[in-house]
């Protein structure tokens, strides 16, 4: 399995895809969650002042309604028939029912103002519903409005929403608002006003602004009980908490008190002291951040299809130039160096084919410097060959020369050693590999002479040479083992005494040197054959490695178009002949 | 790798993509999840304003509110339709809701019923009223045993000052024969009432009529020390009864839910007590738990909302007064 895994990264394609495919994963990951955060944050601000606002504009309301009933209730207390009732000593019953009618005549003009009360001390009271009686059960002169309004004249009391029981059996739901009724001249107390507004239209007034995300809002009243709470049941009974303290203390800005993942925002009513609170769910989540999301997922798709070919594309631009050089490197393998990489890539893998073939041509140099080297210890070796014919030679002349001396045969004596002292200074001929014919033949007729006078009657020899050829470039002792094969192959055996020919002409452009015999005859075939490199270990071996040491030579020296040949002659001869260029041009200093 | 495959692997990383995106952007919150989420809630009664019913209707939208979950009410028009309420709760899984809230009319008689919803995978919770069935999810309601023990000692404590000596007999006014809220009730009042002689049990089928005409007739024939009503309408019937024979608090009166005419009853001492639920706390949580189960999550068989003794010092106190005066419905 986990070799299944790892070859999925075994090619370049499939890692420059992975490598791509993960960061785009990432790149689009890290940007929805950044944008999303910061749409979040910007949109949360957006709706706390909008919130701000809202809360703002709703104290405003709430405290310019009760200004409003503030003034009803001013105007209610300075009312002439209210303060002559309340501070007489006497109940009036017709004024009762004129003061009942003009109370009565604020509810019609405002049906959010349930009751208007007048309650004196004793048993005066005047209400804006003659028809009902004050309750019995109600004990109004113990009620907190009362007294309140009695212990703090000239301020007015705002009760928390409450359930009014003024009426019996008639309970609505009212924030009451009284004041102390005091006498316009005297200033004495002659009782309190109560003013009930409807509680519904403070809710409705509280509604909340927004359905989604879900919000509230809720009064506290300075002390931080409420005045209102839509859920309020909820709350008494512990399942909803809200954090008071904290809200009591809350400034009005903003900035959201967040506790427990839902928001506080809220105002303060300057009029009734209340605090106006809208509560909303903490990141209640962004609407429509599914198409954010879906586009995101979208581009995300196009984005991998497009990684997958451009994987593809881009990883050929390096395998398929790679592939190719690998394709020469391996005709390489096969010995051939004589070939040049040309690559249509990229600068790196280019540059890679150049160093490839100034490698190749490298080796190629050295190839050639091998092959040049091995050449040069091939000359070498056949120089030694060369010149491990002498000292035998030698030893037989120098024993003629003592034979022929103590023969007293001086003026043989003299040819001889002439001769071997003109062998040796041209076989040396100051190191020189090419020399002249002229020298050449010189060089084959001291090597006659010598032999001569050793074998006498055994052969007779001549030397014909076309002048014009005289200068023409030789390799030195070239002709002196053809002449000694000749003899000792050719002549020594025979009992007729034989004749060595040299000849020389010019022939197509060519110098042609050839060493003609009479003798026991040699056939083109033993010819060719004792060149060739495994006749080794035989009879004719020895005198075999001469030949083919000037073969090899000739070859060396003027090219593989060079070297001996043997054929028939007229009158049965046997024809060994070189053939040379005309203008050698041999690089002495190699030698 | 063959093209092919990339295509392969680009399209499996992009859903992988989206569903993480889904998840992390909290797209795939519980609300989302809620809002897809139809409930039908079937009552014991609807139209009729003002009453428990309505304040549990409240509740429930107020929770509804919060979560975005679908609902929708049905109910027969009285609780004593039984029948009515059976067909009405077919018609609900009918529509294939993902959760039916049942309010039962009857202990036994809705039992095939919330079988069948059972068997056709839709999970139904109960509450206020039980039914004898495992299969409900959960039941939501007041326990009605410890209502019942609350309105019996009230009684007590007011019989042990009224007759210090004697054996005062009781009356019990029960709604119902068969539903489990009647039935609760009686067993915590007679709890509540232990060592006290109660003369018996009468029933007036959720009919104040019935009620008002019955203790009538009991008060005249039988001497009768102390009333307990079950319900609003045998409470009221009771009140009704007594006051109109001149035995308005010599007669004391204990009795359940808060009516408008209870509570004037209890401020003018014809009622001694009452024993109220909490609807509006009963609805909300009934809809919270279902969008619990909705979620996933695990829901306690039982939920009990609570219940208040309430009495003439305590019924205009802040904290109870919303609970006996609902605010009206606003009309916008």
């Amino acid at each position: 399995m986990i070799r299944r895994i790892f070859s999925f990264f075994s090619t370049l394609e499939s890692r420059t895809y992975y490598v791509f495919t993960f960061l785009i994963l990432v790149t689009i990951l890290s940007t929805q969650l950044i944008s999303y955060q910061f749409t979040q944050r910007s949109l949360t601000d957006a709706t706390n002042a909008q919130k701000g606002y809202a809360m703002e504009r709703l104290v405003h309301q709430i405290d310019s309604y009760m200004l409003t009933m503030e003034n009803i209730a001013q105007t209610v207390i300075r009312d002439e028939g209210v303060q002559q009732y309340f501070s007489s000593q006497e109940a009036n019953p017709e004024l009762k029912e004129d003061i009942s009618e003009y109370l009565a005549s604020f509810l019609r003009a405002r049906e959010d103002i349930t009751t208007i009360a007048l309650l004196g001390p004793s048993a005066k009271e005047v209400t804006s519903s003659p028809e009902l009686e004050i309750s019995p059960y109600a004990q109004v002169r113990s009620q907190e409005w009362y007294r309140e309004a009695l212990d703090s004249p000239g301020r007015t009391y705002i009760s928390s929403a409450k359930v009014q029981n003024l009426f019996y059996g008639i309970y609505p739901w009212v924030v009451s608002m009284s004041t102390a009724l005091r006498d316009q001249s005297s200033g004495e107390l002659l009782g309190v006003l109560l003013v009930d507004l409807n509680f519904n239209r403070i809710r409705e007034l509280s509604e909340p602004v927004m359905q989604d995300p879900p919000e509230y809002i809720f009064i506290l009243d300075k002390n931080g009980d409420y005045v209102f709470h839509p859920k309020q049941q909820l709350v008494f009974s512990g399942i909803i908490h809200e954090p008071t303290e904290e809200i009591l203390n809350m400034e009005d800005h903003d900035t959201p008190l967040e506790i427990d993942g839902r928001s506080y925002i809220g105002r303060t009513s300057s009029y009734a002291g209340w605090k106006i609170v809208c509560v909303t769910e903490l990141y209640a989540g962004i609407d429509q951040w599914r198409y954010v999301q879906v586009s995101y997922a979208s581009i995300g798709l196009v984005a991998f299809i497009v990684v997958g070919l451009m994987a593809n594309v881009l990883s050929r631009s390096i395998t398929h130039p790679v592939k190719q050089l690998c394709t020469i490197m391996q005709s390489v393998d096969k010995n051939n160096f004589d070939i040049t990489a040309e690559i249509d890539a990229t600068d790196e893998i280019r540059q890679l084919s150049d160093e490839f073939n100034i490698m190749l041509s490298k080796i190629r140099d050295l190839i050639d410097q091998i092959h040049h080297e091995q050449e040069l210890k091939r000359k070498s070796e056949l120089k030694a060959l060369q010149a491990q014919i002498n000292p035998h030679f030698l030893y037989n002349t120098l024993d003629s020369i003592i034979w022929m001396s103590e023969m007293g045969n001086n003026q043989e004596v003299v040819l001889m050693t002439s001769a071997l002292a003109r062998l040796f200074r041209i076989s040396i001929s100051r190191g020189r590999e090419v020399i002249t014919v002229k020298d050449e033949l010189l060089h084959v007729e001291s090597y006659l002479t010598i032999q001569k006078m050793r074998y006498r009657e055994h052969f007779s020899y001549s030397i014909d040479v076309d002048e014009s050829i005289l200068t023409a470039p030789c390799l030195k002792i070239l002709l002196q083992p053809l002449v000694e094969n000749s003899i000792y192959h050719g002549l020594k055996h025979v009992s007729y005494q034989g004749h060595i020919s040299i000849r020389g002409k010019r022939q197509q452009g060519s110098v042609v040197l050839q060493v003609a015999d009479n003798g026991a005859g040699m056939d083109p075939q033993t010819f060719n054959h004792m060149l060739s490199e495994e006749f080794v270990g035989t009879d004719v071996a020895r005198s075999g490695v001469g030949l083919r040491n000037v073969h090899e030579r000739l070859k060396l020296y003027f090219g593989e178009s060079y070297g001996l040949s043997c054929s028939r002659g007229e009158q049965e001869e046997t024809v060994v002949s070189v053939v040379l260029p005309e203008h050698a041009r041999v690089d002495e200093e190699e030698i | 790798m063959k093209r092919g495959n990339w295509l392969y692997i680009s399209i499996i990383i992009a859903a992988l993509l989206y569903i993480i995106l889904l998840n992390v952007g909290g797209l795939t919150n519980d609300k989302d999840l809620l809002r897809e989420k139809r409930i039908i809630v079937v009552l014991k009664s609807v139209a009729q304003p003002m009453d428990f019913w309505d304040v549990v209707k409240t509740g429930m939208e107020e929770a509804a509110r919060e979560s975005g979950v679908q609902l929708e009410f049905t109910g027969p028009p009285h609780e004593q339709m039984v029948e009515t309420q059976i067909e009405l709760f077919y018609q609900a899984v009918e529509k294939q809701p993902h959760m039916i809230i049942l309010a039962s009319s009857d202990l036994h008689r809705l039992r095939a019923p919330v079988t069948y919803a059972d068997r056709m995978g839709i999970p139904v919770l109960t509450m206020d009223s039980a039914v004898d069935s495992e299969i409900p999810i959960s039941f939501v309601a007041t326990d009605n045993v410890e209502a019942g023990v609350k309105a019996g000692r009230a009684l007590a404590e007011i019989l042990d000052k009224k007759f210090p000596d004697g054996n005062p007999a009781v009356m019990i006014m029960s709604h119902s024969e068969g539903t489990s809220t009647a039935i609760d009730r009686e067993k915590g009042v007679r709890e509540g009432l232990e060592g006290y002689n109660i003369i018996g049990t009468w029933y007036c089928d959720i009919d104040y009529q019935v009620a008002y005409d019955l203790t009538k007739e009991l008060l005249t024939t039988r001497p009768i020390d102390a009333v307990v009503g079950l319900n609003e309408v045998s409470t009221l019937g009771v009140a009704d009864a007594v006051n109109d024979l001149g035995l308005g608090g010599i007669i004391p009166i204990v009795g359940f839910d808060n009516a408008a005419r209870e509570m004037a009853y209890l401020e003018a001492g014809v009622l001694n007590a009452v024993v109220v639920q909490r609807p509006f706390n009963m609805g909300y949580l009934s809809i919270k738990l279902a969008e619990s189960h909705l979620l996933g999550e695990k829901v306690e068989p039982f939920l009990n909302t609570g219940s208040i003794l309430i009495t003439r010092e305590n019924m205009f106190r802040p904290e109870y007064q919303e609970v006996l005066f609902p605010y009206d419905k606003l009309t916008n």
